[in-house]
């Protein structure tokens, strides 16, 4: 059997080696979990616009951001012999502060509730409605339909402190919370459910259509309409697709916005961090052994098999650092679920942060061979 | 002595460490054979040049000005990977700090620059054995560096060293930290690699146990050989 330097050393000096894998397991979490953050936020957002119940969604061709669509290309959707129904669907929720009213009117300013920026996303209550949630009951619809009524998910009434039947001001407007469902948690900002009509009466500023919602007339030719309609509208950067496509293509352009994107830089950084300590770590156990890498020297030994062994060590404090990631990973998820902070972990974030894991080891590792390189056996004469 | 015995023959070799006031004559054109067979001890007070002459004789250092010639090639005139190539076929050392794994039994110590030279893993094996066999430690061979004494990690350490069989063995200080029991075995072994394998040994010392053992002593003083004799056999 071959002898493995690299693991003889791992195993019997894993105290110094510890600090090693230590170091690299935490960069590993900043970035699995933060990415678990990210895909945890974007699955939020996506699962609201998986809610839409059309059956072609039509939205611009950009893949970093949401945007306006020019409303002149309605009519040329319309032209399609198999649409029913199209209807203009805004994903630009308003921001607005929500305040809790007060008690008790004579007391002082000092103890004002405090004011919490929401977002209200509107949808339309109506029984022919695209963008009435699928999983809200349908007496939603009525609730929805009382202007000045908002519907508040589970996550964001805990956020906000609010119970059903509490009256609060939304910018300054009254408004009533009429009921509280389970599901849809908080991305970002509490999400707060209104009507076209009440987010009018709270927010008067227009705004801009981001996706044409769709209704066929033969659900059975949806694939074909897609195919249809996106050969009508090419050249308008419009594009077709079903519910599931619109929600997925929103959810990696959504990655590189917002928090996305700062959590993305975060990530980055804590794995260079790992780096720069994990090489540090690797080149104070390398240069605890530099008299022993000197005297193969002596023997003869090549460089590159000093460096096979340092890379090799590399590799195996890395193969070690990302079970103790997975599972404390894991273990931070199921706490976080507990307090509404979804973080997911999919099977595709964790294989990439750990093949990064150990691209991150062997970069310390190559960081770490420059000591390997000043092990010359004349030292070793002195 | 014939020139068919030489193994590393020295000529001009000048070294010098540091510039100006400061700067100290470690080598001071000095000229050197050194024969196959025999055993060498190398004297002298502290900074007279030991350790510098065993680094250019071994081509671990290059010297300022001279040549070293051995095997026919003069080693200051080779290439960097061939100077490697030399030490791998010919050269064997001896520190004083053994440079042993603390992670490796007393076998995989000599295993694992083996399976690094060429040997397939049988002959690897069998030969490992034979030669902590040889330095009196096959009863110590799943042992490792922490759990033996001093003199027992210079026997590996001697025995890793002739898994290569080498024909020239350079010994820096081999016995200065070994009791008079480890130190009279180690000079034993080199004296025996010396004539049971006919390589040249150059040793590095301020053991005097070690002169009964040698076939040639010689002292430097300033970089210079002041003296080089061949002390009478033992008598038995």
């Amino acid at each position: 059997m071959m002898i493995s330097l690299a693991r003889a050393n791992l195993i019997h000096d894993w105290r110094r080696h510890s600090t090693a894998i230590f170091v690299l397991v935490l960069a590993g979490l900043l970035m699995t979990i933060q990415l678990g953050f990210v895909v945890g936020y974007i699955k939020t957002f996506g699962l609201i616009k998986q809610q839409i119940t059309a059956d072609v969604v039509i939205a611009t061709q950009s893949h970093y951001r949401a945007q306006p669509i020019d409303t002149r290309y309605e009519s040329s959707i319309w032209m399609h012999p198999q649409v029913e129904m199209v209807s203009g669907w805004s994903s630009f929720g308003a921001m607005a502060q929500w305040q809790k009213i007060e008690e008790n009117t004579i007391s002082s300013s000092n103890s004002r509730p405090p004011i919490i920026r929401v977002m209200l996303i509107a949808v339309d209550p109506s029984q022919h409605s695209m963008s009435f949630p699928k999983q809200f009951p349908e007496s939603f619809r009525a609730l929805l339909s009382t202007p000045g009524t908002v519907i508040l998910s589970r996550s964001a009434a805990k956020l906000l402190s609010a119970s059903v039947g509490e009256k609060v001001t939304i910018d300054n407007i009254e408004i009533i919370v009429g009921a509280i469902f389970d599901g849809l948690p908080t991305p970002q900002l509490p999400n707060v459910f209104t009507s076209e009509q009440t987010l009018r009466l709270i927010s008067d500023r227009e705004r801009d259509i981001s996706a044409y919602l769709v209704k066929v007339k033969n659900p059975q030719l949806i694939q074909q309409t897609i195919a249809e309609l996106n050969l009508m509208l090419s050249g308008k950067n419009l594009i077709a697709t079903t519910v599931e496509g619109f929600s997925k293509n929103n959810s990696i352009s959504d990655i590189f916005q917002g928090p996305g994107k700062i959590l993305l830089g975060s990530a980055a950084f804590a794995l260079l961090v790992g780096c720069g300590i994990a090489s540090q770590t690797l080149r104070g156990a390398f240069l605890a052994q530099i008299k022993e890498f000197g005297s193969l020297r002596a023997l003869g030994i090549r460089r590159r098999v000093l460096a096979g062994i340092a890379m090799e060590q590399a590799f195996w404090i890395g193969i070690a650092s990302i079970p103790l990631s997975f599972i404390i990973a894991h273990l931070i998820r199921i706490v976080s679920k507990r307090f509404d902070i979804i973080i997911d972990l999919p099977v595709y974030l964790m294989a990439a942060s750990s093949a990064l894991l150990l691209v991150v080891a062997l970069f310390a590792g190559l960081f770490s061979l420059t000591v390997i390189f000043k092990a010359e056996p004349a030292e070793l004469l002195r | 002595m014939s020139k068919s015995l030489i193994a590393i023959s020295a000529k001009g070799l000048m070294k010098k460490f540091g510039e100006g006031d400061a700067s100290v004559i470690a080598m001071n054109n000095l000229d050197l054979d050194l024969a196959a067979g025999e055993m060498t001890l190398v004297k002298g007070p502290s900074g007279s040049g030991k350790s510098t002459l065993i680094a250019i004789l071994g081509g671990l250092q290059k010297p300022d000005a001279g040549q070293v010639f051995s095997f026919e090639q003069e080693l200051w005139s080779l290439s960097s990977n061939d100077l490697d190539k030399f030490r791998r076929q010919h050269v064997g050392f001896v520190f004083q700090s053994m440079g042993l794994f603390a992670s490796l039994t007393a076998r995989q110590q000599i295993l694992f620059p083996m399976q690094h030279m060429g040997f397939s893993k049988k002959e690897a094996l069998i030969k490992a054995d034979a030669l902590l066999e040889e330095v009196g430690l096959s009863h110590r061979k799943n042992v490792r560096p922490a759990q033996m004494s001093g003199g027992e990690n210079q026997r590996v350490a001697i025995a890793r060293m002739f898994s290569k069989e080498p024909k020239i063995i350079f010994a820096d200080e081999p016995t200065s930290a070994l009791d008079s029991k480890n130190g009279r075995i180690v000079a034993e072994l080199l004296h025996r690699s010396a004539k049971s394998h006919n390589a040249m040994v150059l040793c590095v010392t301020h053991d005097d146990r070690l002169s009964s053992h040698a076939d040639r002593i010689l002292t430097l003083e300033d970089g210079i050989i002041s003296s080089d004799y061949r002390p009478q056999p033992l008598k038995n």
